[in-house]
């Protein structure tokens, strides 16, 4: 059966959801949800090292939305289309992100995270480095340094799954725990 | 040549390169999208200054968070600033994290290793 948002949606945010969001991405949508999400971070009570690293993992989740989500296939006619959701469990903070993907890109994607999850932190911290200093920007200018750093502040492997839409578009939903 | 002098935004630093004293200072967050388009005058400003820096140019970095596409902007300042260390001139970079911001001072390591110019890692208290 095709790929159904709203229920992927609701079933995600059905518990423990201190924060949500989904719709149109822009960079004025991105300010907004960045400073909401800082606010609620501390209004849980997490302490300041946790919510800083939630925060800058929080920047690079929805800065990739920005960067590379693109329009949901079915409904919503907006350039880019993006869900976003904090689930906090006792002190456990899961940073979920969801978006539309071409189909063909998935393996890529797909490889990119295997490769990381494949390292240790230490590792983790090279490959950082190491792309830091050599690599050139991208067409949409980012330095495919964020699925790294989110890896790096959080100490996270990458949880990801793709979940086919139609033969042209799947959805990618990733989620990294502070 | 004239200095610069860009107050911060909630995404953006507060930024004074001054050339008249040689203190270079980026302060706050760096988080735009689009890091390029913000540190590209920069990165000219620096190339100009480059011609004739002063005897001592001072650096001071203070960020609270800096994005992805940001940290390969600042490495391009850094770079600008290690080819007039390299002339001769002196630069020092200093680079300020909060008190048990581990990942800030770490990242400020990153870039010593990378950058050759005299860093000092400069801890302050939590605001």
């Amino acid at each position: 059966m095709a790929f159904d948002f709203e229920e992927w949606y609701n079933n995600l945010t059905k518990y423990d959801t201190i924060f949500k969001y989904s719709g149109e991405i822009t960079s004025e949508i991105v300010t907004k949800t960045l400073d909401d999400a800082e606010a609620i971070l501390f209004e849980y009570g997490l302490d300041k090292k946790k919510v800083k690293r939630a925060y800058n993992a929080t920047v690079e989740a929805l800065q990739n939305l920005f960067h590379h989500s693109i329009t949901k296939p079915d409904g919503e006619q907006y350039n880019k289309f993006g869900a976003f959701c904090f689930r906090l469990h006792h002190d456990n903070l899961d940073i979920i992100t969801g978006n539309y993907v071409m189909f063909d890109i998935v393996p890529i994607l797909r490889d990119r995270m295997n490769q990381i999850n494949l390292l240790d932190e230490d590792e983790v911290k090279e490959l950082y480095k190491k792309i830091l200093s050599n690599e050139e920007f991208s067409d949409k200018g980012g330095g495919g340094l964020g699925m790294v750093d989110i890896a790096k502040r959080t100490g996270s492997k990458l949880q990801y799954a793709f979940f086919e839409f139609d033969e042209k578009y799947s959805f990618f939903e990733l989620k990294v725990n502070v | 040549m004239e200095s610069i002098s860009i107050e911060g935004t909630p995404k953006t630093p507060t930024v004074e390169f001054n050339s008249n004293n040689g203190k270079i200072e980026i302060k706050g967050r760096s988080i735009p999208e689009n890091s390029i388009e913000f540190y590209k005058p920069l990165v000219d400003w620096l190339d100009e200054y480059a011609a004739s820096p002063k005897e001592n140019t001072e650096v001071n970095i203070q960020l609270e968070y800096f994005n992805t596409s940001s940290s390969k902007c600042i490495l391009d300042v850094f770079k600008k600033l290690e080819v007039i260390h390299k002339d001769g001139h002196s630069v020092n970079i200093n680079w300020f994290f909060e008190e048990d911001d581990e990942d800030m001072l770490e990242a400020g390591e990153d870039y010593q290793s990378i950058i050759k110019i005299p860093f000092k890692m400069i801890e302050i208290e939590e605001e």
